[in-house]
């Protein structure tokens, strides 16, 4: 029995991106490709999204230029690939305030986002810092503590706390303190629906940004596989290093259920298919009676 | 943005600009992180159960920014673009002269949201970033990696 369809959904994508920067320490290794995406969650009467993608609008072009992003299709098209518009997105859960997870909010006119109270509260305490503290500020855009307040006025913010459990059925978040960001979070999905679930997935958002971070070969020390955090991060490598124990605690330890969002391989994983935009679409899992969006 | 007519009576003006392109980097990057902690004491003034002591913070950087903008050179060619910041200082500083006099209803509140979006919206439209002028500095953002 599994309540939900969970379908990762490229929405733009850099190449030439040094690994590096995924997976801390890896200095040696090649560039990769490096995919923008969201999770699309579909089940118990609910159209979810984790993290909404950032706005070509505001920011687009520049990052296109300056950066080589490339490929950025708004949501419209992106959740068209699985017969979804934006209007149908009821619940949007945001793992933490960087652009390319925060950024679109506008586009979803019926959703209501979550979002870790420390996580809005921390970021607008580095912005009143001088000047020479602006590292700790990289990846904000200031509109989206804008967005915040536009959706606080009209009642479709909610602040989380730390756990909410069944914040919709059967699906539970996590705070991930100090970590890859101030308030990070994670989403773990309980697809039985039973308290004691034996088939979880976690969606990671940054706290888990390739395979690597949790399945790094670990020959090195003797174990087949070794946590291995990315390179960015304003808190703390020991905090995200706990939030994979956790996030692997929940999972039985079986890796494959924890879903990176920057991962060019899901496709190697799980079945997937390239959309008429040539982004990836990859099918995590499918609800009971759920058509896939990949095969024909 | 840089107005032709006036540009011609400026024997130097890419000289004029490159100074006032140089000196308005700093007030701009003020402005963007006003846009977030005006935000975020709206955001406070809707729901107290947040904490933030970032008010006084916020009044200083907005009276710092004002005197700062207030002394940029401006050359005339320039004259519309420091227009549009000196609004969005305007707008900012409507909304924190308002937070100041305490408890709002509904219409006041969105109101208040109205100015910021639209210094926000001005402050976009002021953007230069192959010159700084940047809504987000993402120089040190994860995508600044692929350069």
């Amino acid at each position: 029995m599994a309540d939900y369809s969970i379908h990762v959904l490229e929405y733009a994508r850099t190449r030439n991106y040094p690994k590096a920067a995924l997976v801390y320490g890896a200095f040696e290794e090649v560039r990769v490709t490096l995919p923008y995406s969201y999770i699309l969650l579909r089940g118990r009467g609910h159209v979810a999204l984790v993290d909404v993608g950032y706005s070509h609008k505001d920011h687009g072009k520049y990052l296109a230029e300056k950066y080589g992003i490339e490929n950025w299709r708004p949501p419209r098209t992106v959740l068209s690939e699985c017969g979804i518009a934006p209007e149908d997105v009821d619940t949007v859960f945001i793992t933490h305030a960087h652009f390319d997870h925060f950024g679109n909010v506008e586009d979803f006119p019926n959703a209501t986002f979550y979002i870790q109270r420390e996580e809005i509260e921390r970021w607008s305490w580095v912005l009143s810092l001088p000047d020479r503290m602006r590292w700790m500020t990289a990846s904000l855009d200031p509109a989206s503590i804008l967005h915040a307040a536009e959706l606080s006025a009209v009642g479709r913010l909610k602040w989380v706390d730390g756990c909410w459990e069944d914040v919709i059925p059967g699906v539970d978040l996590h705070l991930a303190r100090d970590s890859h960001t101030y308030g990070s979070m994670w989403v773990a999905v309980r697809n039985d629906g039973a308290k004691v679930s034996q088939d979880v997935w976690v969606l990671a958002g940054d706290l888990v940004v390739q395979f690597d971070n949790i399945e790094r070969d670990g020959s090195l020390i003797d174990v087949e596989t070794m946590y291995n955090p990315g390179a960015q991060t304003v808190g703390s490598y020991t905090n995200i290093i706990i939030a994979m124990a956790a996030m692997m605690k929940l999972v039985g330890h079986e890796a494959r259920r924890i879903i990176p969002v920057h991962e060019a391989r899901l496709g190697e994983r799980f079945p997937s298919r390239i959309s008429r935009e040539d982004l990836r679409i990859s099918e995590i899992c499918l609800a009971d009676g759920a058509v896939s969006a990949v095969k024909s | 943005m840089p107005d032709a007519s006036a540009a011609r009576h400026d024997p130097h003006p890419g000289d004029a600009i490159a100074r006032y392109l140089a000196a308005t980097g700093p007030v701009y990057g003020a402005l963007t992180r006003l846009v977030s902690q005006v935000s975020l004491l709206l955001l406070l003034s809707d729901d107290r159960r947040l904490s933030y002591t970032g008010a006084a913070a916020a009044r200083t950087l907005a009276q710092e920014t004002e005197t700062a903008l207030a002394a940029l050179p401006v050359p005339a060619a320039v004259g519309r673009h420091h227009w549009m910041l000196s609004q969005a200082m305007d707008r900012l500083s409507q909304v924190l002269k308002r937070l100041r006099r305490g408890r709002m209803d509904a219409a006041a509140f969105a109101r208040l949201i109205r100015l910021v979006r639209s210094a926000h919206e001005l402050l976009r439209l002021a953007a230069l970033p192959e010159a700084g002028l940047s809504l987000a500095d993402l120089r040190r953002a994860c995508c600044s990696c692929v350069r």
